[in-house]
């Protein structure tokens, strides 16, 4: 890891330690930890996409998978929450693998429309075979580690965010390892990477399974967290603002998926009376940055930063 | 059997739309190789565009057909001149499928501006009593649906078959090299083949309203099962799409009756997988590899 | 079994569309020689070296790897038995530095898994140093250390042809295949580049097949030289029995001139 990046991290866990400190408004807390969750599904297709060069158009599908199974299994089985997370991880890799194993030999627009399908049936079967079907279920447990159940925000943003830093800092390590680079790899040639000697169906297989982990991990805290689960939280088009959150964030880049999850989960509250204008905002904001800032904020900002201390 | 006929006419219905736009994403990866995740929306722009000029603006039939044409070759036409052609010699595929994407969801949002969330219809083309066969009742407009969709299917091979113009798009999607050898200019040709798929997107928007109700949101679901209709009849083959898009619909309108409605959505994503997953060539198609290209 | 041949290829055919690329090739590369393959454009040269190296198959024939068939093989277990390659067309990870692009190509060695990696256990970070001060080394070897902290798809072609021999040193192979690694260069570099094919046979003993079209440079270094035209072996021998093979002049060196 770089020295660039553990002065982030620094940085981070910082404003993560003061900002409850300094802003008392529970209701920017509850901004926070919905974009500490966001963050954590950003970061799993930031290296999925940016760095393995995958496509995933349903990642809201591991999101929905970690939020019910966790959820299910406290509410209905009465399992203990962290135990109820770890399966959920668990059915959500086995659901990996069984996608990833079919779809990552295709390439690209297939694997993009195939995925898709997937997050889509995933949302038709909760619409359908979930607790309540369309219109959810409530209940779910709060988080509770050890014997303590978190019920401040408060204290829930502290858990988050150290999720986040915890993820972030296994995620660099990976990034800047061997393995980072074979991914790195096989998104610039795959008949070269293949020809090094490296297994590209393994490797696919891995980075899937662990873009899909960190997704249902992020369910899972937000079933625990806002206690009440439907499938509409679980539909297309939160696939898309996972996909927005790192292409505006920037794709090359880990950090941005963090900036990016902040970004896309402040921007609707933000623009709270304009209710009507937000699909067409994203619309814009997505297309706009397609077209003019296709590398995203974050590695946008270190290269004219650099360029700044060249001159 | 009144039942089955009644389901088996329902299905044709939607499948004409479903065909309509697995033609329309046949066309556009022909010409660029691009799989147009926006397609499904020409169909809602038909559709409440329609609405809008016909109920809204009171304007006579065929003034709003024209109208309404025209604004679904303008957003096509803006979409690929804006945002397609800038890209597309970037040749980063992933680039292009959130572009897409995108202009989808850009689409999506101009029309929640302009309509809201409320569901929209007009009255069938003409007036008149439903034919009856063997107990299954038969709207008008249920023929007037199949009826636009065969008519626009043969015109459309006459143009790719017999006008110079129709004939160029062919050869680009043969073999761009040569035909820019040719003379042919590549960058309008891409532009014209977003400008039909976008046409014929929306004439299925326009036909289908009266049917079944349009709404902001139904693009995306159309875009999927245009999709599914397009590589049922192996992807690039024009006449594939519509046998596809005809047997989707007839197993979605199957489906819905005879098992449970709440799955409809699910036979074309699950045909869609098992197809990319098993037989990329398509179930229709010849087994001949397919041509899985890059750019 | 002849313990003296590295690799054997034994009637590889393969066709296109009913266009016949190879027809029936066979031919032995020995160990510790430079084995040149020669002929000319659409010869199906490049062909056989995706075949050898698992990125097409053959319709039928053998390919065998010391004394052991690697047919079924994919292209990773082909380079971890010890095949590596370059490619014509420069296949190189062009967003990566020069150096990672070598230490990619020693992953095979030093896999260390996902989790490992995550949690950047010691063994990791040892394994990790250990794989830059080798690829450095590497890169000391072919000349590209002042390159080091480059982005690869920044170099002139040149040293883009260097790198990638770089990379197939890092996979330690026994067998290495250039596919014309002196397109694009010019005379210095091809100087240079001979000299370093030379010692990668004398010094690091690997064994070498070269697919290449520069003449002089295939004259000067090879020790065996088969010749393909259309999809068939016509000749081969010596630099010097090859020079005069007059099949081989009207097939190929006629048509040079």
């Amino acid at each position: 890891m770089g020295k660039g990046n553990i002065l982030s991290l620094l940085i981070l866990t910082l404003v993560i330690i003061i900002f409850p400190i300094v802003i008392k408004d529970t209701y920017l807390h509850t901004i926070g930890i919905f974009a500490g969750i966001n963050a954590l599904v950003a970061i799993g297709l930031t290296i999925l996409m940016g760095y393995a060069g995958q496509i995933s158009l349903g990642q809201a599908a591991f999101y929905g998978i970690g939020a019910y199974i966790s959820a299910i299994l406290s509410l209905h089985f009465g399992l203990p929450v962290i135990l109820s997370i770890f399966l959920a991880l668990l059915v959500s890799s086995t659901a990996a693998i069984i996608l990833a194993i079919p779809a990552l030999r295709l390439k690209g627009h297939y694997l993009a429309v195939a995925t898709l399908g997937f997050g889509e049936i995933i949302h038709i079967i909760l619409h359908e075979w979930g607790p309540g079907g369309p219109s959810g279920f409530g209940d779910i447990p709060k988080m509770n580690l050890f014997g303590y159940t978190f019920t401040s925000t408060n204290d829930y943003f502290y858990l988050v965010w150290m999720c986040v830093v915890v993820i972030m800092i296994f995620s660099l390590n990976l990034i800047n390892s061997m393995t980072g680079k074979a991914l790195q790899a096989m998104h610039g040639s795959e008949i070269a990477t293949q020809t090094a000697g490296i297994n590209l169906t393994k490797l696919k297989i891995k980075v899937f399974i662990l873009s899909s982990i960190y997704a249902s991990l992020a369910g899972a805290m937000y079933a625990h967290y806002v206690t009440f689960l439907s499938p509409s939280s679980f539909s297309l088009f939160h696939s898309v603002l996972f996909l927005m959150m790192v292409v505006i964030g920037g794709i090359s880049n880990i950090w941005g998926g963090i900036v990016g999850a902040l970004i896309i989960t402040i921007l609707p509250e933000v623009l709270r009376g304009f209710k009507e204008f937000d699909i067409l905002l994203y619309g814009l904001i997505l297309t706009l940055f397609l077209l003019f800032m296709r590398k995203g904020l974050v590695p946008m900002t270190i290269d004219t930063y650099k360029r700044w201390i060249h001159r | 059997m009144s039942l089955l006929l009644q389901f088996l006419f329902s299905g044709l219905t939607t499948g004409s739309v479903y065909a309509l736009v697995g033609i329309g994403f046949n066309i556009v990866y022909n010409s660029t190789s691009i799989l147009n995740l926006a397609q499904g929306e020409f169909v809602v722009i038909g559709g409440l565009m329609m609405w809008f000029f016909l109920e809204g603006m009171n304007l006579p039939f065929a003034t709003s057909v024209a109208l309404t044409l025209t604004v679904a070759a303008t957003v096509a036409l803006l979409m690929e001149r804006l945002t397609i052609k800038p890209l597309l010699k970037k040749g980063d595929l992933l680039l292009m499928i959130m572009v897409t994407i995108a202009v989808s969801i850009l689409i999506r949002g101009l029309l929640m501006f302009k309509f809201g969330k409320d569901p929209y219809t007009y009255p069938p083309f003409t007036e008149g009593e439903p034919l009856v066969i063997y107990g299954a009742v038969i709207t008008q407009q249920t023929l007037w649906v199949i009826g636009i969709t065969a008519l626009s299917i043969v015109i459309l091979y006459l143009f790719f078959n017999k006008t110079m113009l129709g004939r160029a798009m062919k050869a680009c999607s043969l073999d761009i090299k040569a035909a820019r050898l040719m003379g042919i200019n590549v960058s309008n040709m891409v532009m014209l083949s977003f400008i039909i798929s976008g046409l014929i997107g929306a004439i299925g928007g326009i036909a289908i309203t009266p049917i079944s109700l349009m709404e902001y949101d139904k693009g995306a679901m159309l875009s999927v099962k245009g999709f599914c209709a397009a590589i049922m009849g192996g992807l690039g083959r024009g006449r594939g799409a519509v046998v596809g898009g005809f047997t989707l619909g007839i197993l979605e309108s199957f489906t819905a009756g005879y098992i449970h409605s709440g799955f409809k959505d699910a036979v074309a994503l699950l045909i869609m997988l098992f197809i990319l997953f098993f037989r990329p060539a398509g179930i229709f198609g010849k087994t001949e590899t397919l041509r899985l290209r890059k750019f | 079994m002849d313990s003296q041949i590295t690799i054997k290829i034994k009637n590889i055919s393969k066709s296109f569309g009913g266009l016949k690329a190879l027809e029936n090739v066979s031919f032995s590369v020995k160990t510790g020689q430079i084995h040149a393959l020669i002929g000319p454009n659409g010869a199906g040269k490049t062909t056989l070296m995706n075949i050898i190296s698992g990125l097409e198959t053959a319709d039928s024939g053998e390919i065998i790897f010391n004394d052991k068939p690697i047919n079924k093989l994919p292209p990773e277990k082909r380079t971890k038995i010890g095949i590596a390659r370059t490619f014509q067309n420069l296949e190189l990870f062009g967003e990566m530095t020069v150096l990672e692009n070598v230490m990619v190509g020693m992953y095979l060695k030093y896999e260390t898994g996902f989790i490992k990696s995550g949690l950047m256990l010691n063994s990791v970070r040892k394994v990790q140093k250990d794989i830059i001060t080798k690829s450095l080394n590497i890169l000391d070897y072919v000349g590209l250390n002042h390159r080091k902290n480059e982005y690869a798809k920044n170099l002139p072609v040149g040293e883009q042809r260097l790198l990638e021999i770089a990379r197939a040193i890092a996979a330690d192979p026994i067998l290495m295949l250039l596919d014309e690694p002196a397109a694009g260069l010019n005379i210095r570099e091809t100087k240079n580049l001979s000299i370093l094919i030379k010692n990668l046979k004398e010094e690091k003993q690997i064994t070498l097949l070269i697919v290449e079209h520069d003449m002089e440079l295939i004259m000067g270094i090879s020790d065996t030289i088969t010749v393909l035209n259309f999809g068939k072996v016509i000749a081969e021998g010596d630099p010097l029995s090859i020079q005069k093979n007059p099949d081989v002049i009207t097939a190929y060196l006629g048509e040079e001139d």
